[in-house]
């Protein structure tokens, strides 16, 4: 009379619809908290979901309930180890938790944590890190969606749709099976023949004439097709096949670039690698920090570390060049490359080095170079002027930023150039 | 009487990774037992094994296949999901809710002891307190809630599509701050039907299309009004309303229909959810009690191995522990230990009673256990069984002891501990307890405004000087508000009639 049912199989997700209708209610302490995620959590790893704490007073559900300080009550405990009737113990100072009349009696099962996390799938942290980006939508819409896929023939399989049917395929499976009935038949038949030379009684050599039309009959009805021949073509679906891409992050790490010229620059890096992982399957990221001189670090030191002293920036220019010879063959990998700095240099003559390796080395050998400057000043630097004259190659933008919401003036830059965006 | 293979049995279920052989086998002869030994009256189960995943579903639904959508729900998936991910919570092998048939949730990742117990603790006795208990059976209507689910996520779902989601959310979230006051607590509802319910929609369309006439509006809406209300000089309502959600829903004065509904819908489920609330202490010390004496049972007719009944009783007390008030796991009284040591203890003095007992029950000494554990299981709420069966040997097992906590004193003081003068104490405090008007505010609907502004008055009866939450009770009232769409005034009074709290909006 019991029925027993296996769920597991059932879709999940549930609670999708409802789970979003919750994000939609804490939206702003999400949008709040997409900054820190950015500066806390790696490229990378930002790229692909984040954690967001909501403070859990954020979402109100008010009902008329007691104050649980309030009023006369009597509260039952378990446990008694050392109390008598009529002893008296001192409350705790206000300060000093909930108060100890709180809980006992409520059967709710509310769980009473100051904040919880909710983890949000790629999907949605990027819609809420595009949307302070100020993003065209269908920009959006191309870095949101994931890897694309193609069927690719891989062999056959027994199982599959009429219109997948392989003819050769198939139809060396049907010889086979006739040749191999065959064979076996005309083995029988052989022995059989040469049973009835030798055989002289009337009766036996009527069982075994019999016999042999029955087996001739045999051989005539072996089916051209059966299902065992069938063969399908088989697909397989694949990413689309796409290269390896090298981004180089090149930062100004002197005294000037304060946390907030960072988090644009963070920014700026992280939108970058997530546009390139749309479009290259694998994407390695160099990053280069620089003061008066130049040395390749992971992320952490990258955005954390500090230094003081002045700037000089031909340098990691060099290390750049020095690394693409050794490791990123510009053949085999697209290269891109991203500075951001205040502008600041120590002399004319580092610019114009910049300028002259940019414009000899560099530019030619990469896809795109994209040079960021974050600063509110007017004037321009040595760097800005020098870096004017490569403006004109087509693969290289410059910028002056003092507000992530200008970030996206330079991708369009970049976008134009894959078609992907119409001026 | 069945015949069983009792070797083949025991090797199933000696075996720690179960298939659904085994648990066709456990439901078969758990249900067995529970009829033959234990007269237990079960509605058809129907037992569903689903993921964590899926579990993580069922908490933030409740354990109800479907609802409305809301996002509560999903706030509550969020909250059970992300502590579950941590660690900090495990999730229980088991949910079962009270419908017809009894569908229950079975963790996949259970082994198969905690699936047979669990077979016998859902299946069987938390099952049969859904058939029996006189809450379940007038409060709520097992065979058609999950039929009215369907129906009530439907309508929400058109009337988001009609009237926008956002506008939706906001009577939702209204109805459900006067969730507790949406409840009848002495008129029986009558039973569900979602399809009465359909068509008491379509008769109240077509009543108003009948009725419309373009010619009456141009009447000003004041004339037409007042005449109708000198009739009435008395006061309305006549009787104080303690059921909010449900004055609301027939008297706010110019609520759209659909509005109506939607309140409608909060109130039924709320009411369906109330006998839960109000037998948590006897449901799941029923539930244990039973599971505890029909795995015994199967050990002692052969089909459970040793092995088997470690792991049991290792889980077993681990359901029924009980932290100490000054333990750091200490969260209040486990309503499985308090009702499991009660029902224990109704099977203990009938069988062995002691001196006190015969003093204390007379009426339980030396009868038939089954047939007055049976009676308990069916005549009763927490508060009442509490107050009528705990016994001081329980009291004195468990070492309650009752604090006196009053606002205007420094210090709290023992009020009674589990002594001869303090038995009764602790026992009508504890039934105290778990009376509803403990933890929910007595509020009713006073008075309605007929002639001017059609405001609303609500008074709260202060009890024992406990006041409202000051900040809660002004959102709540702004709830409160936004269904009734005039002004609404919520005075907190004492016994002398005197307002200590007044809240407007």
């Amino acid at each position: 009379m019991s029925n027993i049912i296996d769920r597991r199989k059932n879709t999940k997700g549930k609670s999708i619809n409802n789970r979003q209708k919750f994000l939609k209610r804490v939206e702003d302490q999400i949008k709040k908290a997409i900054p820190d995620i950015i500066s806390q959590e790696s490229i990378k790893d930002s790229a692909g979901k984040g954690k967001v704490k909501v403070p859990i007073q954020g979402i109100k559900e008010p009902n008329f309930r007691y104050d649980p300080r309030s009023g006369r009550k009597h509260i039952v405990r378990p446990g008694n180890d050392r109390f008598s009737e009529g002893d008296q113990i001192e409350k705790p100072d206000e300060e000093d938790g909930s108060g100890a009349g709180q809980g006992q009696g409520s059967n709710s099962p509310e769980i009473t944590q100051d904040e919880f996390v909710v983890i949000l799938s790629r999907e949605e942290f990027l819609k809420y890190f595009f949307e302070d980006l100020e993003l065209p939508n269908m920009v959006k819409k191309y870095m949101e969606s994931t890897v694309d896929f193609k069927n690719q023939r891989a062999g056959y399989t027994r199982n599959g749709i009429p219109s997948r049917l392989n003819i050769v395929s198939s139809f060396q499976q049907s010889l086979a099976r006739q040749i191999s009935l065959r064979g076996a038949y005309e083995a029988k038949l052989k022995k059989l023949k040469a049973l009835l030379e030798i055989t002289e009684e009337p009766a036996a050599r009527e069982v075994l004439e019999k016999e042999i039309a029955q087996i001739e009959k045999f051989m005539v009805v072996v089916p051209l097709f059966e299902d065992v021949d069938l063969r399908y073509n088989h697909f397989e679906r694949v990413p689309k096949p796409v290269t390896s891409a090298v981004m180089f992050c090149i930062m100004d790490v002197s005294a000037s670039m304060g946390y907030h010229e960072k988090d644009i620059a963070k920014r700026f890096f992280t939108l970058l690698y997530l546009f390139l992982t749309r479009q290259y399957q694998n994407v390695e990221l160099v990053f280069i920090r620089h003061h008066t001189e130049a040395k390749e670090v992971g992320e952490e030191e990258f955005f954390n570390s500090r230094e003081s002293g002045g700037t000089v920036v031909a340098p990691s220019l060099k290390l750049m060049k020095k690394i693409m010879k050794e490791r990123y063959d510009s053949a085999q990998w697209n290269i891109y490359c991203c500075q951001a700095s205040d502008g600041d240099v120590w002399s004319n003559g580092d610019a114009i080095d910049c300028s002259q390796l940019l414009k000899n080395d560099i530019l030619p050998a990469i896809q795109y170079m994209a040079y960021i400057e974050i600063k509110n000043r007017g004037l321009e630097g040595y760097l800005w002027h020098a870096y004017k004259k490569v403006r004109n190659q087509g693969n290289f933008s410059m910028r002056n930023i003092n507000d992530v919401s200008q970030i996206w003036p330079v991708f369009k830059a970049l976008f134009k150039k894959k078609n992907l965006v119409e001026s | 009487m069945k015949q069983f293979d009792r070797e083949k049995y025991k090797a199933m279920f000696g075996n720690p990774s179960w298939d659904f052989e085994t648990l066709q086998a456990a439901d078969e002869v758990a249900h067995w037992i529970g009829k033959e030994f234990f007269g237990l009256d079960i509605y058809p189960n129907q037992i569903e094994i689903v993921t964590s995943e899926q579990m993580l579903d069922a908490y933030a639904l409740v354990g109800l296949p479907t609802s409305y959508p809301h996002w509560r729900f999903g706030k509550d998936f969020v909250i059970n999901q992300s502590s579950y991910r941590k660690g900090q919570m495990g999730l229980s092998y088991e949910m079962v809710i009270n419908s017809d048939p009894c569908i229950s949730y079975n963790m996949e990742n259970n082994s198969t002891c905690m699936m047979v117990l669990v077979i016998a603790h859902a299946c069987q006795g938390h099952n049969a307190f859904f058939k029996n208990n006189y809450m379940f059976k007038d409060w709520t209507s097992a065979d058609s809630i999950i039929d009215y689910m369907v129906f009530a996520r439907d309508f929400v779902l058109k009337c988001e599509e009609e009237f926008g989601s956002e506008e939706v959310e906001r009577v939702l979230d209204a109805c459900h701050a006067l969730m507790d006051h949406g409840i009848d607590k002495y008129k029986k509802p009558l039973k569900l039907s979602p399809k009465k319910e359909t068509e008491r929609l379509k008769r109240l369309a077509a009543v108003r299309h009948e009725n419309y006439n373009e010619l009456l509006k141009t009447l000003p809406p004041s004339a037409q009004r007042s005449k109708k209300d000198f009739d009435k000089t008395k006061k309305f309502p006549k009787e104080p309303e303690e059921n909010l959600l449900y004055f609301i829903e027939k008297n706010a004065p110019a609520l759209p229909i659909w509005k109506r509904e939607i309140i409608r819908i909060v109130r039924k489920i709320s009411q369906y959810y109330y006998p839960q609330t109000m037998t948590k202490v006897m449901n799941e010390g029923f539930a244990t009690f039973m599971h505890y004496h029909i795995i015994n049972k199967m050990f002692d007719e052969g089909f459970l191995t040793d092995g088997f009944m470690l792991e049991f009783i290792k889980s077993h007390s681990g359901v029924i522990y009980q932290p100490s008030y000054n333990s750091k796991y200490f969260s209040g009284l486990n309503p499985y230990t308090l009702g499991f040591n009660i029902f224990m203890d109704i099977k203990r003095i009938c069988e062995n009673p002691t001196q006190e007992d015969r003093y204390w029950f007379p009426n339980l000494a030396g009868r038939d256990w089954l047939e007055e554990v049976h009676y308990a299981m069916q005549n009763f709420r927490d508060d009442s069984f509490i107050a009528q069966y705990l016994s001081p040997k329980v009291i004195r097992d468990m070492k309650l002891f009752a604090i006196y906590d009053d606002e205007e004193s420094d210090y709290y003081e023992i009020a009674a501990i589990h002594n001869e003068k303090g038995y009764r104490k602790v026992r009508e405090h504890l039934s105290n307890q778990y009376d509803r008007a403990f933890r929910v505010p007595d509020i009713q609907v006073e008075s309605v405004d007929l002639y001017k502004t059609s405001k609303l008055t609500l008074i709260h009866k202060i009890q024992n000087d406990k006041l409202l939450q000051e900040e809660e009770a002004e959102d709540t009232l702004q709830h409160v508000h936004a269904l009734w769409e005039y002004p609404v005034e919520l005075h907190s009074r004492n016994r002398a009639g005197i307002d200590e709290d007044y809240y407007e909006c």
